[in-house]
């Protein structure tokens, strides 16, 4: 950043603001997509926008504006889709956006509509507001990037070239780097000479595998000399666009997102004859990076903490009402802090107005808000409390957000991952175990007194039940656990494996949002194709993984990361796997029957107690228990008569002993499931034991059972 | 009056602009910022209304504070806002004087004592229309004679060179980002032989140290750039230290780039001279208090590359400070474009030119 | 007088021709993979096509060329005194037909900083002489003891062109030229051979890696739970008493690492600290020099100093800037102690930096700003320049630097600290004030 160039941007906005607007002549305007049409942010933007969420105790968007004003752009148009209403009143009552001195003009466009990205621009296009070439942010980008140097930078490839249509901002980092996302990370082919993009390519988030890219040879072909692959790139969606970039979303009415189905449309298009082009910033006090999920969130703010992206740092004080002042360390504090004389504030700590911290208490790498009361002998790490909450004495946060307004009792244990959306009030003596989230008002959800106490106000979410009101205007990408990542630990794990549940609703979630969104469209049947072959392929390919496990005798783990791995690449649902595991087992089971090596009793009990510890990792809910039976006993019922019997029996109380079936459920799915009464009569004898059993053990209990 | 009521929309919208570029640390060059507060004292006194001198210094009072809060570790706008209200309080007293003529100034004890209270009852006699149109021009005028000072300040400096630089001398100086040392050298040039051994001063100015090296060579001054930790090992051929001031204290201790103070705590080692130069704006009626308050910390990205994973994931703090404070003592003297003067002696300058009661803004 | 100029300029052309193909065949053989013993036969053909020429008048004329080189050099006149880069590269050519693979190898990675550390250096000119040893053969008509050291000598000339000595490598050199002329003319060339082999080992083994033992444990004494440390650079004993605290005695504290340009080695402190996983019970914070004052003014319980030498009158060399963290952390009351082996300790006296230092390559000042320079052998830079001509690669206002004839830039590798700054000299002999080292330096002279 050179001087001389501040000195020049100095003198325009003294000029303007004499003589009014009307002597701008370059116009450059900027669309600010306020909606990500993601639901990673759950529980917390169902009630307010992502964009107005605070980072750093600020909201979102005013570091996305403060870029903005400070490139020196005049018109901003604000995209606003879900709770527009919000959005529109903060800037309207945003002293500074509002005044006549503001050199940002803000416009926020409506369009409920909008269902991604792609819906927006259309919607944008028909206005008809754009006039030339603009930038397109999201809005929840942190940066302090010299904007000039990124438009000259793109005007030298616009004369260059006169194909160009983008250029896209991304910031160096490494692959496992923290703000790096670990949602959607991407490699990109460029040339290395001038930059361009020849091939996009999202990966499969990170969890320790590796994964490849395939590149088509014709691609590569009108390529210079030299390209290169880099996976160590931070996409901080900051595009400078030309004006067919809109007539091309208006052109290809399935194009949905910014990056997997534009970029990459553009890039493997043979008719566009379109190139986009990379802007790689080598001056290392540069930073750009997007909170784009509660990982991020988590790292940004500590970068923003630690003076990455200085000058943006707490003590510039963005808005007009804060007042925050800098000490060594990285500790930041406003007006009016009472801290009490034996607590003890770490590094990276950053504490609102008007907060009161207690006697022994411990903060570190965390950031509390306005008017918080936190009590004595509070231990607080890595967490991010926002305004007007209160913590009673002796709780210990650790990597956890506590949304505004909300209370945590005394002697609370916050353990990582877990978010507390806002008014939310947990008793005494509570803990709330890793990656739960609770929420205020869920008439859907579980309310749950063991977790939140007595008096706790609150119900715990879930992210597969996110089909409400709010949420139907949202292509669910991701609906992620807890927010934290420790990339050391990030491995199989049984943490991980939990995420991985979530997943699946992820995918789930997605296919119906893109046929209810697509439902007029005629691609509608190619959708479904493409998932049923999908479902196929998943099909073939798990059974053969399961077959070929037994078959060598690999362990179980193995034989499961793979499963995994598969499902994960086909993203198909855990149904799907239980399904395929089932039809391998059975198919060994016949295997050896038919050939006479065991009789059916043996071959199952052999087969599903060696095997069927697989469910284990498959079967996690009751519901998902009933799954499975229900999936064995049509699956059963399909064989030979002479034998099928026997393997149900035997097959269902291995997986009772295993506990993989519980003796509840099973009774339930017995009640509910009148299906295939042949099959089962052996397995009533199973049945009534276990009726018995449970009368025996409980004989109070035993009418309602019958029941 | 609160200060909505003082402050109109015409003010804001003059001092926006400057304050968000404060905000932003686009505008750091210390002259610049100088030039563009003055510049703009002088345009919020036209536009504000404003009847008596006591309306107009609340007016820039709380100005003042508004930018002062901008950007609090900037020590020189608050110096330019307070060399103002000097100004307007110099004139208003001045015409209180001639409209007391008759009043005898009398240099005894009594008159020393009366003089309070006589002026708060002068200012609340409130002044003719015509008056302040008057009072206008006269501190317009004196607002323009800052800006020439200031803008001439090199000039100042440059005369006491003969002083200070024997022939064949060797000097060295940690703030290549110094103008004013950089006018300094070359005009010396002009009278003596001698050779400059630059710091680099990274990671901060390094770029600019390479410019200062450069135009020092391009005027045939033998120059010798060095990496900062070699300020020790040179230090026993050095004949005096140069350094450049960002800001001066009433107690004469000043404040200067990073990495400045261990070369000057070298010098105090080996004995070696040091002279600091500052043009007078810099000088500041503020007592230093504790580091937190003074010194700004810059860009992490600077110290540790923000790409390097490894070492970022592990570190716990990384500090880049932009600024040193150098205490009074390890500077021997003060090379202002009013003269030079010892250390010990600044309070008196700042006595000169700032008025008390402007000290605290709020 | 132009005629001449132009001559000599057509030398100076030629002589970088040479350098060129030296640079080019060196590129080929690192690339290729050439064994060892086709190096040497290589060498032995250059040999005599060298001793064909070697008194012709053009030999003359060339070396009339290193001086004329000689005399452009850009040193501030202060720092005249001291042999650059060229001038040692320039002395080369002319003895590396005797030089041993693994001693090429070896200047090689010393002129381009891959081996830094008057500690590793030292390792690594022992294990190459071990080799050196194990390869040699004695000419018929000489002995052993007589010859090797002859040979010997030549490696080491070479080693210099590299970097020059460390006082310990010179110290080794001393012990080991002593050792070959012990052993007695009797004993079978092979044997002999075994014999100097294992005692290099011994060597290796008791005056660095278990001296660095008793170092370590000494100073951990000064390293308690919850004390704050600084150090400067990077010392492989200093990284190795860091990892003990935590390894062995199980000690958190906090560790500022202070860095400087243009080799930046407390990041490989920093990175070799994070490999070995320490640094969860270490806290480190990394500040540049420059912030130095800031840092000190925490709450800094000691300062741990890395050593290159210590001199006889008591004063630290090392690497430059310890002088100026010493003199601060003096003033403020801040115990500084230094690791020292006694290998590392010197006869000679020295009163400041100024007189006997280390020049390096000024260009690692102008290029890489925020990264250690990435050198190349000084034949390859030569070569790179001629093929890409003049044009520079980066746009900084220093690029061209050179045709400033006012302006020098001085990049030195050592300063002296005063033995009044330093509390403490740790040794694998004890702790001691740093007016003992002469005491030392005597009882280690006769053992």
């Amino acid at each position: 950043m050179a001087p001389k160039l501040k000195n020049k941007q100095l003198a325009t906005p003294v000029v303007k603001g004499k003589k009014g607007k009307d002597v701008v002549d370059e116009r450059f305007q900027a669309i600010v997509l306020t909606d990500s049409f993601e639901t990673r942010f759950m529980p917390m933007t169902s009630t307010k926008p992502r964009c107005l969420l605070p980072l750093c105790n600020i909201p979102l968007i005013e570091y996305t504006l403060e870029f903005l004003e400070n490139s020196g752009i005049n018109e901003v148009f604000l995209l606003c889709t879900n709770h527009a209403n919000q959005i529109q009143s903060y800037i309207e009552n945003s002293k500074k956006w509002n005044s006549k001195s503001s050199p940002l003009k803000i416009l926020c466009v409506v369009s409920m509509e909008s269902h991604s990205i792609g819906d927006s621009m259309r919607d944008l296009d028909n206005r008809g507001l754009i006039v030339g070439d603009f930038l397109l942010i999201s809005g929840d980008v942190v940066t302090n990037l010299d904007f000039s140097k990124l438009l000259k930078f793109h005007n030298e490839k616009k004369a260059q070239d006169k194909d160009h249509m983008l250029t896209m901002v991304l910031n160096k980092a490494s692959p496992l780097h923290k703000t790096r996302s670990y949602k959607d990370p991407a490699a990109f082919v460029l040339d290395k000479d001038t930059n361009r993009c020849l091939y996009y390519q999202s990966i499969p988030s990170v969890d320790g595998k590796k994964s490849s890219i395939n590149i088509e040879l014709e691609l590569l072909e009108d390529a210079g000399e030299d390209l290169i692959i880099r996976n160590d790139l931070i996409d901080c969606q900051i595009d400078i666009c030309s004006l067919p970039v809109l007539s091309t979303f208006q052109d290809n009415f399935d194009y949905q997102t910014l990056r997997n189905d534009f970029v990459r449309g553009v890039l493997t298009s043979d008719l566009l004859k379109k190139t986009i082009y990379c802007y790689i910033s080598n001056d290392s006090s540069e930073y750009a990076s997007r909170v784009e999920s509660w990982q991020t969130y988590d790292s940004i703010s500590q970068d923003i903490l630690s003076r990455w992206c200085y000058p943006l740092v707490p003590d510039m004080n963005l808005t007009e009402d804060n007042s925050y002042s800098y000490e060594f360390n990285n500790i930041y504090k406003e007006d009016q802090v009472v801290l009490a004389t034996t607590c003890k504030i770490e590094t990276c700590t950053c504490i609102g107005r008007n907060s009161n911290i207690g006697e022994g208490t411990i903060i570190k790498n965390s950031i509390i808000g306005k008017n918080c009361q936190i009590g004595n002998n509070v231990i607080i790490k890595n967490s991010y409390i926002w305004d007007n909450s209160i913590i009673g004495d002796g709780s210990n946060l650790n990597h956890t957000i506590i949304g505004s307004d909300s209370i945590i009792g005394e002697n609370v244990q916050l353990f990582p991952g877990s978010i507390i959306g806002f008014n939310v009030k947990i008793g005494n003596d509570k803990t709330i175990p890793p990656n739960v989230k609770i929420i205020k008002d869920g008439d859907n959800y579980e309310p749950d007194a063991d977790i939140i106490g007595e008096d706790g106000e609150g119900f715990i979410y879930e992210s597969d039940k996110e089909f409400d009101d709010s949420e139907s205007t949202t292509t669910a990408t991701e609906s992620n656990t807890g927010f934290m990542y420790q990339v050391k630990t990030l491995n199989l794990s049984d943490d991980s494996i939990n995420s991985f549940t979530n997943k699946k609703m992820k995918k789930r979630n997605n296919h119906k949002r893109r046929f209810s969104s697509n439902s007029m469209m005629s691609e509608n049947l190619q959708f479904e194709s493409e998932l049923e072959l999908e479902d196929e392929d998943f099909h073939k390919e798990g059974l053969a993984t399961v077959l070929r496990a037994i078959n060598n005798n690999h362990d179980i783990d193995t034989a499961l990361l793979e499963l995994n791995t598969l499902r994960m690449s086909m993203n198909v649902t855990y149904h799907e796997v239980r399904l395929v595991t089932i039809q391998a087992l059975l198919h060994k089971i016949v295997e050896f029957i038919s050939t006479d090596t065991l009789l059916p009793k043996e071959a199952t009990t052999k087969i599903f107690s060696s095997w069927g510890k697989m469910f284990k990792r498959q079967v996690f809910s009751n519901d998902e228990q009933i799954d499975l039976l229900s999936i064995l006993i049509d699956e059963i019922s399909k064989l030979n008569q002479e034998y099928n019997q026997i393997v149900l029996f035997i097959s269902v109380k291995v997986l009772y002993d295993l506990d993989i079936l519980e003796e509840e459920q099973i009774l339930k799915w017995w009640e509910e499931d009148k299906s295939n009464e042949q099959v089962k009569s052996l397995l009533e004898k199973f049945i009534t034991w276990l009726q018995e059993a449970d009368e025996e053990e409980s004989e109070e209990e035993s009418d309602d059972d019958e029941e | 009056m609160t200060s909505k009521q003082i402050i109109t929309p015409e003010i804001h919208s003059l001092i926006d602009p400057v304050i968000s570029n404060l905000k932003r640390h686009q505008l750091i060059e210390d002259k610049d910022v100088a030039l563009t507060i003055a510049k703009l004292l002088m345009k919020v006194i036209s536009v504000s209304k404003w009847s008596n001198p006591q309306e107009l210094i609340e007016i820039i009072r709380k100005v003042g504070l508004i930018i002062h809060k901008s950007y609090p570790r900037k020590i020189i706008p608050g110096n330019i806002v307070r060399r103002v209200l000097f100004i307007i309080r110099e004139e208003t007293i001045e015409e209180e004087d001639n409209i007391n003529s008759n009043f005898p100034m009398m240099s005894s004890m009594f008159s020393l004592l009366t003089t309070n209270k006589r002026k708060e009852d002068q200012i609340q006699v409130a002044k003719p229309k015509e008056k302040t149109s008057d009072l206008r021009s006269i501190i317009a005028q004196g607002i323009r004679e800052l800006i020439d000072e200031i803008s001439n300040v090199n000039e100042g400096i440059e005369n006491m060179i003969a002083d200070l630089i024997h022939d064949n001398e060797v000097l060295l100086t940690p703030t290549p980002n110094s103008d004013s040392v950089l006018h300094f050298l070359i005009k010396a040039k002009t009278k003596r032989n001698f050779t400059v051994l630059v710091t680099e001063n990274y990671p901060n100015d390094i770029e600019k140290s390479h410019y200062f090296v450069k135009k020092l060579a391009e005027h045939k001054i033998e120059t010798i750039l060095i990496p900062d930790s070699t300020s020790y090992a040179v230090m026993s051929r050095v004949g005096k230290v140069i350094i450049g001031t960002n800001a001066v204290f009433a107690n004469g201790g000043c404040l200067s780039n990073s990495g400045v103070s261990q070369v000057v705590e070298c010098a105090k080692e080996h004995k070696t001279p040091v002279f600091a130069v500052a043009g007078l704006y810099k000088l500041s009626p503020l007592y230093p208090f504790t580091k937190d308050d003074l010194i700004e910390v810059g860009n992490s990205g600077k110290v540790l590359n923000y790409d390097d994973y490894k070492l970022i994931e592990n570190v716990q703090v990384v500090t880049n400070t932009l600024e040193d404070y150098i205490p009074p003592d390890l500077i021997d003297i003060f090379i202002t474009n009013i003269g030079g003067f010892a250390s010990t002696f600044i309070y008196r300058i700042v006595l000169d030119n700032y008025k008390v009661e402007d000290n605290k803004l709020d | 007088m132009s005629q001449e100029q132009s001559k000599l300029s057509s030398k100076e052309l030629k002589e970088l021709k040479k350098k060129e193909k030296a640079a080019r065949r060196q590129a080929q053989k690192e690339a290729s993979g050439i064994t060892p013993e086709q190096q040497q036969k290589n060498l032995e053909q250059k040999l005599q096509e060298t001793k064909k020429t070697s008194q012709t008048p053009t030999n003359l004329k060339k070396q009339l060329n290193q001086t004329l080189i000689k005399n452009e050099k850009k040193v501030p006149h202060l720092f005249g005194h001291l042999e650059t880069r060229e001038q040692r590269n320039a002395s080369s050519p002319t003895i590396s037909n005797l030089v041993h693979p693994s001693i090429l190898t070896l200047t090689l990675k010393y002129s381009n900083y891959k081996i830094v550390g008057s500690n590793s250096r030292l390792k690594n000119m022992l294990l190459a002489f071990k080799q050196v040893i194990e390869d040699y053969k004695t000419p018929e008509s000489t002995t052993l003891s007589r010859h090797l050291t002859n040979h010997l000598s030549h490696q080491i000339e070479y080693l210099k062109t590299g970097r020059p000595l460390s006082v310990s490598m010179g110290n080794a050199i001393r012990w080991l030229k002593q050792e070959i002329s012990h052993i007695s003319i009797d004993i079978n060339e092979l044997k002999a051979k075994e014999i100097l082999c294992s005692k290099i080992d011994d060597f290796v083994k008791e005056k660095i890696e278990l001296s660095d033992r008793l170092i370590v444990e000494n100073a951990s004494k000064h390293i308690s739970n919850g004390s704050t440390i600084l150090t400067y650079g990077h010392s492989q004993v200093l990284e190795e008493l860091f990892k003990y605290c935590v390894l062995e005695q199980d000690k958190t504290f906090n560790l500022i690492i202070v860095d400087s340009r243009p080799l930046f080695e407390g990041k490989k402190l920093f990175r070799n600290l994070v490999d070995s996983d320490v640094t969860n019970s270490i806290r480190i914070q990394y500040a540049l020099l420059n912030s130095l004052n800031s840092t000190l003014l925490e709450d800094v319980d000691v300062v741990f100093l890395g050593a290159h030498a210590m001199l006889s009158n008591g004063r630290l060399y090392s690497r430059v800037g310890t002088a100026l963290i010493a003199m601060m952390s003096h003033t403020r009351n801040i115990p500084v102690l230094t690791c020292c082996e006694s290998i590392k300790f010197s006869d000679k006296v020295q009163l400041d930096s100024v007189t006997t230092n280390e020049l390096a390559d000024s260009e690692d000042l102008i290029n890489n700003f925020n990264i250690p320079p990435q050198k190349k052998s000084f034949a390859l830079e030569q070569f790179i320049k001629q093929e890409k001509g003049e044009e520079s690669i980066n746009d900084s206002p220093l690029a061209n630097w050179k045709d400033l004839p006012n302006l020098n830039i001085l990049n030195i590798l050592y300063d002296l600290t005063p033995p009044e700054y330093i509390k403490k000299v740790v040794t694998e002999l004890g702790s001691l004030p740093p007016s003992s080292v002469p005491v030392i330096l005597r009882e280690y002279k006769n053992t």
